[in-house]
């Protein structure tokens, strides 16, 4: 179903000649994370959709990076399998952002599951970090950096996920008791462990037995669906971060990767980014 | 500065090298005790317009640690305090030249450990672990080392002192440096993640009849969607070697075997164990055995992490290679690789992480033999052709360095070595930290000048 029919390749190669004439560009995935474009004569470049290739054996899925992560996880469903990001959204956006959502207390979470990462520059070039396999220490490592770059180091045209197995169940519970927190410090390894306003919100997983039985030392717990993430925090990020030293080597990362400010205004003018 | 800075042949000899068959040049070394007196000796280095190197226990295999134009040596063996451990979010600030081995016996009382376990764990340190995101056993199910840093204290090439993590920059400095093999600056202090030991644990280990069938057990395990927390493989060669001064029971009649280990919660290590026990019998396993006591485990890891020592009762000096390939060509390129050291004439053991696909041939030699370095490295270049032709990647886990370097066109093309050369040039923009390792030769790309004595690739 997400197999696609026309010649993506040469959608690539088109998207690298508008990257390559364009003076300003705006990247964008669905456009659900809000980031309003302040550049109205940018041009608007978005990756092609589609499945590359599907390896469940190998926990491996290539992507177009354009392709919806629901439309990913319908594909892995059927394999037993899925891809730990929230589910809305582009996988370039979730992968530009950085978004963990609710593993966002595990943010190792997504940068590690990224095994492969093409990008279209600002100078309409195309370049490659990583490979097709789980692990690899090859040369430095620019999937770690294009992951939650914000479109400030290129277009991500492509990628390669690591998929897992689905767990047999996955429970959320949650709790008001002040006793909460320390609680869910005695669990072995919780898939999550998350705190919104007062509540403790833990999500096990695993083998049925095993959670029930982690469930049964919980006290003052309820059963409970997953919490509604607020998607607004993702961008006030960018203005909680520091000005310091880090900053300077961020700056002159931009200024290798995009000389001429030509890849998303907006957001290189709020983080102070422009060279 | 300078009083601090020893330069007699007998110490330089000994910071001239580290784990490759490769010799350096360095002119200096010093051995700073604080982040303060790193500062220090990369600022003196850059008023004596020389290069710089870091280097941890010298370890490592790629030639990372080799100083190449006559760069002063900056040992961090000296820093090797833990300075704060944080139980409730299981973490811990610690000095670089903290063994690995150490900061998990040291953390053990809390319950805890480091994940990544490379079979040097008694010997190499976390700021080498960093600067090779370097693997283990056991990273098949926690993630390599990059996986388990959450930040980094850093004195860059400047002589500026900054902190990487999460939280203070918009891009991921912290995931960058991590796998720069000392060519970004130096790690003055790490925050490392602490994963809480496993309630219950299974350890199996199964013979086969061939290399081939283990091989596609091992495929077989994971399609099924278990992770098991490491899936090791070993051959008839370097079992027998083992087995003979480790006596972990290993099985001498098998043509391969695995270490199979399971851990987690009680149902899910039991179910796990029940299932891997049914699919490697339908793959003709010859023998299956589950270790009975946390002694028992202990000798099978003791056997597996000690493999290497037990060359050097076969042939003097050896050639540990490493390179990864997609799982399902396991069993296609092991069997590439016995005809690569059969055309070389040379003897091959294979001794692997072969859950992730992360080949270890170990070629073995003796190096007084006319001749027979040429041979290894041709047969050294032919296993690395293989696996890329397999779908494979240079480096699994020892880096690129000296020793994969001039490959490093085998599977990148120029555009792509170049944006890696612009993420160096942003944290070190004169190029004086570690250089001439990792990108290539002869392009716009690599750091000028000579190549070291003893390099050979
Ligand atoms: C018998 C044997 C078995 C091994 N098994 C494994 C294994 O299972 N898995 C694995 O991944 N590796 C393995 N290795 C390789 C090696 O042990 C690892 O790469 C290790 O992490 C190197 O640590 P070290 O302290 O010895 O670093 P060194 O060899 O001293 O240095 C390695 C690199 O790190 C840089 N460096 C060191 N400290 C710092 C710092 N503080 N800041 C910045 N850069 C720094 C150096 O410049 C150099 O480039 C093995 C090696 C041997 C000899």
């Amino acid at each position: 179903m997400l197999r696609s029919e026309v010649n993506l390749g040469s959608a690539v190669t088109d998207l690298q000649h508008q990257m390559a004439s364009s003076d300003t560009v705006c990247i964008v995935g669905s456009n659900s994370t809000d980031v309003a474009p302040a550049d109205t004569d940018a041009s608007v470049l978005q990756a092609p959709a589609g499945l590359i290739s599907y390896e469940p054996d190998e926990l491996m899925i290539s992507l177009f990076a354009g392709t919806s992560i629901a439309d990913v996880n319908i594909e892995l469903q059927r394999a037993n399998q899925r891809i730990v990001v929230p589910d809305w959204g582009t996988i370039g956006g979730a992968i530009a952002t950085r978004r963990n959502g609710l593993r966002e207390s595990h943010h190792l979470t997504l940068p590690n599951n990224v095994l492969r990462c093409t990008v279209i520059a600002a100078d309409g070039s195309l370049y490659q970090g990583g490979g097709q396999v789980v692990k690899n220490v090859s040369g430095f490592d620019l999937v770690k950096l294009v992951v939650g770059s914000w479109g400030l180091l290129g277009l991500i045209v492509e990628v390669t996920m690591r998929t897992e197995p689905i767990p047999q169940v996955s429970q959320w519970l949650q709790s008001v008791d002040p006793t909460a927190s320390d609680q869910v410090n005695h669990l072995y390894k919780p898939a999550v462990i998350t705190h919104v306003n007062e509540a403790t919100f833990v999500l096990l997983e695993g083998n049925e037995q095993d959670v029930n039985q982690e469930i049964s030392r919980l006290n003052g717990f309820a059963l409970c669906d997953m919490p509604k993430l607020d998607r607004s925090l993702q961008m006030d990020r960018l203005h909680h971060l520091s000005h310091d030293m880090p900053h300077s080597i961020e700056r002159s990362i931009r200024k290798q990767f995009d000389p001429s400010n030509k890849l998303n205004k907006h957001i290189a003018t709020q983080r102070d980014l422009l060279t | 500065m300078s009083g601090v800075v020893h330069t007699n042949t007998a110490e330089l000899f000994l910071v001239g090298q580290d784990a490759s068959n490769m010799m350096g040049d360095p002119a200096g070394v010093c051995y700073p005790t604080s982040t303060a007196e790193v500062q220090e000796a990369v600022r003196w280095a850059r008023a004596k317009g020389m290069t710089f190197i870091a280097r941890g226990a010298g370890t490592g295999l790629a030639g990372g640690a080799i100083p190449t134009a006559g760069s002063l040596v900056i040992c961090l063996t000296k820093m090797n305090q833990i300075r704060s451990i944080d139980v409730a979010r299981r973490s811990a600030w610690v000095e670089p030249g903290v063994l690995n081995a150490d900061l998990s016996r040291r953390t053990s009382r809390h319950g805890l450990h480091f994940a990544p376990d490379p079979s040097s764990q008694q010997s190499c340190t976390i700021g080498g672990n960093v600067a090779n995101n370097s693997g283990g056993p056991h990273c098949l199910s926690e993630g390599v080392t990059s996986a388990h840093i959450l930040a980094l204290e850093v004195v860059l090439p400047s002589g500026e002192v900054c902190i990487l993590d999460a939280e203070n920059s918009l891009f991921d400095l912290r995931g960058a440096f991590v796998g720069s093999e000392g060519m970004f600056g130096i790690a003055t202090a790490i925050e490392v993640r602490l994963v809480q030991n496993p309630p219950h644990v299974s350890t199996m280990v199964v013979g086969f009849a061939s290399v081939h069938e283990g091989a596609m057990a091992v495929s077989a395990i994971i399609a099924h969607g278990i992770i098991p927390s490491a899936l090791e493989m070993m051959d008839a060669p370097i079992t027998r070697a083992v087995e003979e001064y480790v006596h972990a029971g290993f099985p001498l009649d098998a043509a391969a075997m695995l270490i199979v280990e399971i851990d987690g919660l009680e149902h899910s290590v039991s179910h796990g164990s029940l299932e891997v026990k049914d699919i490697v019998h339908r793959f003709g396993a010859t023998s299956f055995r589950v270790a009975k006591s946390s002694a028992e485990r202990a000798l099978i890891w003791k056997g597996r992490k000690t493999a290497f020592g037990a060359i050097a009762r076969i042939q003097p000096n050896y050639y540990l290679h490493d390179t990864v390939v997609p799982r399902k060509k396991l069993a296609e390129v092991l069997s590439q690789v016995s005809i690569i050291a059969a055309q070389e004439q040379l003897q091959v053991m294979n001794v692997f992480h072969a859950g992730d696909g992360n080949l270890h041939p170990i070629l073995m030699f003796d190096k007084r033999v006319d001749g027979v370095m040429d041979r290894v490295h041709r047969a050294g270049s032919e296993i690395v052709r293989v696996s890329l032709e397999a779908g494979g990647v240079l480096s699994g886990e020892h880096g690129i360095g000296l020793e994969k370097r001039d490959f490093m066109r085998w599977m990148f093309t120029e555009n792509d070595l170049l944006f890696q050369q612009k993420l160096r040039s942003a944290f070190d923009p004169e190029g004086i930290s570690n250089p001439h390792k990792v990108l290539p030769r002869g392009s716009g790309c690599a750091d000028m000048s000579s190549i070291p004595p003893g390099s050979w690739v």
